[in-house]
């Protein structure tokens, strides 16, 4: 009696700790996990316990299935997903977070009266030449736009519409990304959030479009001035 | 007493009459037509009439002015004709809040003949042996004392004169008769206290004491003091309701079961109408009297006039010598002999120094001064005056502060406008200069504050309040006003980063121009922690913060100093600096702030600065560029740059991106500069 007594304890005791937590159940090709802000990626294994402020990633031909709570979870290949994704976020933090690149915005300092006058730059003599590094991780916004796509084949539509606005901020070859730009205009919708969802097929019709394409914002148009 | 010998007189006959007595003048109180109007006014009065009805009203008298009044008595059953002058009279005020009064009354005057029972018939000729009573309060003096602005106190002194003539027949060798003129002096000080307190701009309080002391300097021989003037022990007390500019309401009682009341309008600013009436107990009927006064003001004089109207039976100008001697004079100012008399006051004010048209009711310091911040007190109200227009039309109040020593000149506000009695909070501004900075610690100094509400120089009204200045090194623990201790120009801070940019010249020209100030970040980091001796708890001295100057000196300090002298370094090299302010709700013992900089890097180059977007904060900044920002936590200045920045950038997002903390406002961004 009594060791089932402390079984059950420590069971309930770990729930907490593994509560937040991401099983890797299922491994295909190459997948590997960045942990936390370090910038090494690791090869993952099946049975590995991930954490929210991981990313994962899977290769050509790979995959993977995570459980995610009570949910499995199942990563095609080449696709990243930032862990800390799979969440549902109330509307309210959604819209602040959408504003939040207003919030974080650097204030006109010509504004405040109380600005100090600073000093000197100093540069150094030699300038240009971009670093190689700048073009080895070419392919991290397709990826990550792909990995918006799971998050939201799994319901995550907040989330995803923020990892796809934020990496079209950060990689210039996804900014235009057509297939992207739908998806974040499907998330809004999904969201409920129709102003946002028109804004972005309107700015898509701005530009020219493929027909298939053209007709499926027009498609999407429509159906919004019926909501 | 003196004694005057008149010829020889035969004795024909004598004729007996009964004993009268005849009152031939009339001594009058209301030395104010505006007091006769509002009849209660021990609560109200504010100007030389405070003589009478209360002493403490002298302190809200206009500086220097000048009063005189004059009146008309009206009806029958007097025998003085035309217009008598009262009193003249004027208010001085000295060093703010003493006020003194003086008055000069002829017309306070009371005259008695008492007729001899018989008279002498010699031939034709009748002769009569006459007393003559007469009282007079021709000098009156008076003190009032503002003892905030709230509460005044007042003394006056009244000067009472008394004479007897007496006329009496004496006989010589028994058939001469001389008849013998004796006169009688007596003379004393009338004390009045008094005190008026307002409660707030809608009631007003009064209190006197009349005739509270006296002071006998002469007095009738025994055998004829029955005629003496007994003044009698009075306390009034009396309450003014003003709930407007417009209209005030009055009501003053008495120990002797007497009162007043009293209403006065402003029809304009400049019209003011009053209607008042007197009753008692004593008086038959109970209302006594009814007074009306018109009075109109102007800044260079006011007129008021004023009628009084008795209801009940006067005396007549005759009266038994039993009823004069049972009732007595036992006050100059309010008897039974008075009668119907319409009175003019006209008062001149003669100051240079101009009527008060705003008063400063309260000030409130809000904010202690430190040092290091001080300059933002010339736009952050660092208190609040409420001023409060005392005039009868709208002014425009500026307020004036400044602190000696500590400031070179005083600050002033815009003009507020502000309506008749309404009152207007008016913040405060102050400008120091650098003496401030020196301070090593606390200190409380005296802070003038002026309002002015017109064009003439001068001002309305002035207040000394205290404000506290903190030592050079004192903290708010703001993270607002922690970047005023940042300080790229201080000297010692641009020689270590230019020492630095020499000593690593070559190695930063090397690196590329998006990475040029992300190396030399990393370069003045590294250099900075590499001479730093010692570290203190980052939990200590929380509300102290060193200059960078010090601490270069030091080669040490806190975590906030530690990050205060980094940002120093890093704007010295022109990037821009943020603080990041984090305070966990619930745990605010456990708030902390460390700092990010700007690596100039486009946010579509991001990947140059690191692989992954956890380490860096993407921002735009007011034109619409969006560059990487690198979070570094300061207590992690001794184990290296990459370290500091793995940390920050994990802080970042266990508080910004898992925590929400910016969105929800518990993780602020204070930026420190940007060029």
């Amino acid at each position: 009696m009594r060791f089932v007594t402390i079984a059950v304890c420590l069971t309930l005791l770990a729930v907490p700790l593994i509560a937040g937590s991401i099983v890797v159940r299922g491994i295909q090709g190459t997948v590997e996990v960045r942990k936390g802000v370090t910038e090494q990626w690791m090869t993952v294994a099946v049975g590995d316990l991930l954490k929210p402020e991981d990313t994962i990633r899977t290769g050509e031909r790979s995959s993977v299935v995570l459980a995610v709570g009570t949910n499995k979870v199942t990563i095609p290949d080449y696709t990243m997903v930032d862990l800390h994704d799979f969440r549902q976020m109330s509307r309210e933090d959604l819209l602040l977070r959408l504003a939040t690149q207003d919030i974080l915005a650097v204030p006109d300092r010509t504004d405040d009266k109380t600005v100090i006058p600073s000093a000197t730059i100093l540069h150094g003599n030699r300038k240009g030449a971009r670093s190689a590094s700048q073009t080895s991780e070419g392919k991290t916004g397709e990826m990550l736009i792909h990995g918006a796509r799971v998050l939201q084949d799994y319901g995550y539509y907040a989330t995803s519409v923020l990892r796809i606005r934020s990496t079209m901020t950060l990689y210039p070859e996804v900014k235009n990304d057509l297939d992207a730009m739908i998806a974040l205009g499907g998330g809004f919708e999904k969201l409920n959030l129709e102003s946002e969802a028109r804004a972005v097929y309107i700015s898509m019709l701005a530009e020219p479009l493929p027909d298939g394409y053209r007709k499926r914002v027009a498609g999407a148009l429509e159906r919004l001035k019926d909501r | 007493m003196v004694q005057k010998h008149h010829p020889i007189l035969k004795i024909i006959l004598v004729i007996v009459f009964p004993a009268l007595v005849t009152h031939c003048l009339h001594a009058q109180h209301f030395g104010s037509a505006r007091g006769i109007g509002l009849s209660a006014y021990t609560s109200a009065v504010n100007e030389l009439g405070a003589l009478d009805w209360n002493p403490a009203g002298l302190s809200r008298a206009r500086d220097w002015e000048l009063s005189t009044t004059s009146a008309v008595l009206v009806g029958k059953g007097h025998k003085v004709k035309g217009m008598m002058f009262q009193t003249l009279g004027g208010t001085k005020r000295i060093l703010e809040n003493h006020t003194f009064g003086v008055r000069y009354s002829p017309g306070f005057l009371l005259d008695f003949v008492v007729p001899s029972t018989f008279q002498f018939a010699n031939g034709g000729q009748s002769i009569s042996f006459d007393k003559k009573i007469s009282f007079k309060e021709s000098y009156a003096l008076g003190y009032g004392y503002q003892l905030s602005p709230e509460a005044a106190i007042g003394v006056s002194a009244r000067y009472m004169e008394e004479s007897l003539t007496d006329t009496e027949p004496f006989f010589e060798k028994d058939t001469v008769a001389r008849i013998r003129f004796t006169d009688y002096f007596a003379s004393s000080w009338n004390f009045d206290l008094g005190v008026q307190w307002s409660m707030n701009a809608k009631w007003h309080f009064g209190i006197v004491a009349k005739n509270l002391f006296r002071m006998k300097e002469s007095e009738f021989p025994h055998e004829t003091r029955e005629y003496s003037f007994r003044p009698t022990k009075t306390i009034r007390f009396g309450a003014t309701y003003q709930p407007t500019s417009v209209l005030a309401t009055s009501l003053d009682l008495d120990s002797r079961r007497r009162g007043a009341a009293g209403i006065e309008i402003n029809v304009t600013r400049s019209l003011q109408l009053r209607q008042g009436m007197f009753f008692g107990k004593e008086f038959a009927p109970f209302v006594a009297a009814l007074a009306s006064s018109i009075g109109w003001v102007s800044e260079s004089v006011q007129i008021d006039a004023g009628f009084i109207q008795f209801l009940g039976t006067r005396r007549g100008a005759e009266l038994s010598l039993q009823e004069f001697l049972t009732e007595g004079v036992r006050d100059i100012s309010a008897n039974q002999y008075m009668r119907n008399q319409l009175m003019l006051t006209v008062s001149v004010p003669l100051s240079v120094q101009r009527e008060a048209m705003a008063k400063i009711e309260q000030v409130r310091i809000m904010s202690e001064v430190y040092p290091s911040s001080h300059h933002i007190h010339a736009h952050r109200p660092l208190g609040i005056a409420r001023v409060r227009n005392i005039s009868s039309k709208p002014i425009e109040a500026r307020v004036s502060f400044f602190v000696d020593q500590y400031m070179d000149a005083p600050t002033e506000t815009p003009s507020y406008v502000i309506s008749p009695d309404a009152t207007a909070d008016i913040p405060l501004v102050a400008i120091f200069n650098d003496a401030v900075k020196l301070l090593p610690s606390v200190v409380l100094r005296a802070a003038d504050v002026f309002v002015k509400a017109s064009p003439h120089t001068g001002y309305d009204d002035k207040v000394q309040t205290r404000v506290v200045f903190r030592g050079r090194n004192d903290w708010d623990g703001d993270a607002l006003t922690l970047r005023y201790f940042v300080t790229p120009d201080d000297p010692e801070v641009l020689r270590f980063s230019r020492t630095v940019a020499n000593e690593h010249k070559e190695e930063l020209a090397t690196s590329t121009k998006e990475l040029e100030k992300l190396v030399s970040a990393r370069k003045l980091f590294d250099e900075f922690s590499s001479r730093l001796t010692y570290v203190r708890d980052p939990k200590q001295s929380k509300d102290r913060v060193q200059f960078p100057s010090e601490t270069l000196a030091l080669r040490g300090g806190d975590c906030d100093d530690l990050a205060v002298t980094y940002t120093s370094l890093l704007a010295s090299v022109g990037i821009s600096t943020a603080f990041v302010d984090v305070v966990p709700p619930g745990e605010e013992d456990e708030a902390h702030i460390y700092l990010m900089f700007d690596t100039g890097v486009a946010a579509a180059s991001a990947n140059i600065v690191s692989s992954n977007p956890k380490r860096y904060v993407v921002r735009r900044d007011f034109k619409g560029r969006e560059t990487v920002w690198i979070p570094i936590e300061s207590t992690m200045m001794t184990e290296g740059f990459e370290r500091a920045w793995e940390i920050g950038a994990e802080t970042y997002f266990r508080d910004v991106e898992a925590g929400s903390g910016l969105t929800s406002g518990w993780v602020r961004i204070v930026d420190v500069l940007s060029r």
